[in-house]
């Protein structure tokens, strides 16, 4: 993956998000204190919130061009986004869950079709069951599909296990390295636990209030 | 009171807890349906008057053109109205600045001014001048831009109770804006106002009597005029109510049903 992130400047509450940085590891961990402004640099990313300045690219491709007033809206960034809160929508089912993020133009026995998903997320058995009785972890799968189901060519992973406990982290940790290894989707994994991290990343970024305090790259 | 007593006339009202056994709903149901009526039989045991059912009964049958009149007042409204609160909703959210600003003072408007004011100023003045002569489509729209304005908050309030991550998360798996609002928004914006919509549409029927102020011959006014060539009031007014009742309870219990279908724990 490259990612570009250029000259990014988003006023927060109190302190500016500036990032200047391109990344290109496999997995890349943005990792800092609560109230750094990772979520903030995710929701650029994805679209959700306008820069004041910022360049992003993804493999040549512009996302946001502020000097050229462009932005890329939400749906054609070809971004998979897992927030922090994970956003099922309660009032449906599983799989009607999961269909939504599904294009219809998409390839039906590719690698992001709903059965090779399903199989290597374990969903199958989960599809017929409302979000609402699913237990932390199964939402947390559920959600990560919902976001693979895009197609998309990069992963924002927002904190995915934080809340969990430790047996229940164990549990997941599996499934992301999966995701990772099967499906070769670039991830951005925000979090502030160090051994997630060293279990999944190949490259850490530093962040606290708004700025890069540090780059370092993980051994595999 | 004893527990054997006590297990007769109570039942637990923590949420989610099964709702008492058949026989004991109905038992207590009656009762405060008899402490009901206790009342009104006491009132009208005062009365000194002798009601002349016989006088009203050749006039059955404009009671009963009368109620149809309001059903279809009442539903062609209730579309309406439902529409106009849904425009009215989504343009307070619009992006678009007079868009936003039109739903607003539109909702103020209606709701700061009586019914009666508006359909006489409607009928008379706006509608007399844009050449609508029929007084039904008249009473129709008045009283859907009048329940409009009601539903327009309901289902704002409801639009507004859905998070803003369910926003962002439907955004980002790539639903347009028109999609998350009829996919992901609406639907669950709706289990919200399902109970206060069922309360304006009630209201709606009733509404529709203010309507015989312009000579709409809905149930009201045909139940006025029986009582004018009969001398009677109370035997038109009794059935009025019943007719009233008749058409409003089965929308409350409409709702409890898709209250309960479109139920999910948040």
């Amino acid at each position: 993956m490259i990612l570009l992130l250029k000259n990014i400047s988003l006023p927060l509450a109190d302190f500016v998000l500036q990032v200047d940085v391109e990344l290109a590891g496999q997995v890349t961990a943005i990792f800092g204190p609560s109230g750094a402004g990772k979520t903030s640099l995710l929701d650029l990313i994805a679209g959700l919130r306008r820069p004041q300045s910022a360049l992003i690219q993804l493999e040549q491709r512009v996302l946001t061009d502020t000097a050229l007033g462009l932005a890329l809206p939400p749906r054609q960034r070809q971004i998979g986004y897992v927030p922090q809160d994970l956003a099922l929508f309660p009032h449906l089912p599983v799989r009607k869950n999961l269909l939504y993020g599904c294009k219809p133009s998409a390839p039906r026995d590719g690698l992001f079709s709903y059965e090779h998903v399903a199989a290597v997320l374990e969903i199958g058995p989960l599809a017929g069951r409302g979000v609402t009785e699913l237990s932390g972890g199964e939402k947390q799968r559920v959600a990560l599909a919902r976001a693979l189901l895009t197609s998309p060519k990069l992963l924002l992973l927002d904190e995915p296990l934080a809340g969990l406990d430790a047996a229940l982290k164990a549990k997941i940790l599996p499934y992301l390295a999966r995701v990772r290894d099967e499906f070769q989707v670039p991830m951005l994994y925000v979090s502030h636990d160090r051994q997630e991290i060293q279990a999944l990343c190949d490259e850490v970024v530093e962040l606290e209030r708004g700025q890069i305090l540090a780059r370092t790259y993980e051994k595999a | 009171m004893n527990a054997r007593w006590s297990s007769y006339f109570v039942a637990s009202n923590e949420p989610g807890s099964p709702p008492p056994p058949l026989g004991l709903r109905l038992a207590n149901a009656g009762l405060a349906l008899l402490a009901v009526s206790l009342v009104f039989c006491f009132s009208f045991q005062h009365l000194a008057y002798q009601p002349r059912w016989n006088a009203i009964y050749p006039y059955r049958r404009l009671f009963l053109q009368g109620w149809l009149t309001t059903i279809g007042l009442s539903a062609a409204a209730l579309v309406g109205s439902t529409l106009a609160g849904l425009c009215s909703a989504l343009a307070q959210g619009s992006r678009f600045l007079p868009l936003r600003y039109l739903g607003k003072i539109y909702v103020e408007l209606v709701r700061g001014t009586p019914l009666l004011v508006q359909i006489l100023i409607g009928y008379y003045v706006v509608f007399d001048a844009v050449g609508v002569q029929n007084r039904y489509l008249a009473g129709v729209l008045i009283l859907s831009c009048f329940s409009g304005a009601y539903i327009s908050e309901i289902i704002r309030a409801g639009i507004e109770s859905v998070g803003r991550s369910q926003w962002e998360s439907a955004r980002a798996i790539g639903l347009t804006r028109a999609q998350t609002y009829r996919y992901v928004v609406l639907p669950q914006a709706l289990r919200q106002t399902l109970p206060p919509l069922a309360g304006q549409f009630a209201s709606l029927v009733k509404d529709s009597s203010l309507l015989s102020v312009v000579g709409i011959q809905e149930f009201t006014l045909r139940a006025e005029m029986a009582s004018a060539r009969t001398y009677t009031s109370l035997e038109c007014y009794l059935p009025l109510a019943l007719g009233y009742l008749i058409l409003t309870l089965p929308i409350s219990l409409w709702t409890r049903r898709l209250e309960k279908r479109h139920h999910f724990d948040t």
